[in-house]
């Protein structure tokens, strides 16, 4: 070991840094704390975007929302484990879209794959056949007259 | 002036008396921090905007921080001195958006903290090894 190492060692704390404490932290909860954080940049651009429209400020958020300005600012950095409740609350009074579910729609048609037709008026017309219809993953239509 | 071990024994950062944190975690700390970076890049605007980086909205430029872009890793920095080729003390760090740290205020600040550290180390008897602390850009 150097001489200025040896200093460096002798000048070194015995306290540690807490930033490994930190970094875990993060790392451990990296799937939320992503999701704050980008709720925190949205709000936070929005309240830039209206305060000269209305004067909307960290602090007027937290009383439109009747919570305390310390817990504004714990959002707004990105520290926040949100509650559904909370985001609504603040979508509402900032007028934005902080969250949304994707809706998982199934486009369901009925339209059938073969064409048939029927007689016009059903009590002339003459029995050719029966047919069915079956709906196999919605959209196939079997018909299947008597006799053909 | 204090330094703290980070990890490793080769690691090590200063804690200025002014501040809670020590360089390193302080930095990690604001670099994770969404209205920190709001509003360093709002007061940067023009830097990000046809910058040295390319162009950014304030919004991208923050969330850059969330994936390992190119730009991000370029423009966070840990200054650093190294000493005995091997042991790093953290100095400071910035977002430098300009080519050299003389253009901007909040960069010029960090030159002065390697100068002052340096001066430190001198005054602790590390001067008398030539050569052995040199100014890095680290991360």
């Amino acid at each position: 070991m150097s001489n200025a190492t040896e200093i460096i060692n002798e000048l070194a704390s015995g306290e540690q840094s807490a930033w490994l404490e930190d970094a875990n932290r993060r790392s451990e909860n990296r799937d939320w704390l992503d999701k704050s954080f980008r709720i925190a940049v949205r709000i936070l651009r929005e309240i830039r975007r209206q305060k000269p429209l209305n004067g909307m400020t960290q602090k007027k958020l937290a009383e439109e929302m009747g919570v305390s300005a310390q817990h504004i600012n714990k959002i707004v950095k990105g520290k926040e484990n949100l509650t559904l409740e909370t985001i609504s609350r603040i979508e509402a009074v900032l007028g934005i879209s902080l969250f949304e579910v994707p809706s998982n729609t199934v486009n369901i048609s009925l339209e059938p794959t073969h064409k048939y037709s029927l007689p016009l008026n059903p009590l002339r017309a003459k029995k050719i056949g029966t047919y069915s219809v079956s709906f196999n993953e919605i959209e196939t239509c079997v018909y299947e007259p008597d006799g053909y | 002036m204090n330094i703290i071990p980070i990890f490793d024994q080769n690691l090590f950062a200063f804690k200025y008396p002014d501040e809670e944190q020590d360089e390193f975690h302080r930095l990690f700390s604001l670099w994770n921090d969404p209205e920190y970076l709001e509003e360093f890049f709002e007061a940067n605007i023009e830097d990000i905007t046809n910058g040295f980086y390319g162009t950014f909205t304030v919004e991208g430029a923050i969330i850059l921080r969330l994936n390992a872009s190119k730009a991000r890793q370029d423009w966070l920095r840990l200054y650093a001195l190294r000493i005995d080729k091997q042991i790093y003390i953290i100095t400071g760090g910035a977002i430098k958006l300009t080519r050299t740290m003389q253009e901007r205020d909040h960069t010029k600040k960090e030159l002065a903290k390697i100068r002052m550290c340096r001066e430190y180390f001198i005054n602790k008897g590390i001067s008398d090894i030539d050569g052995v602390i040199e100014e890095m850009e680290i991360l």
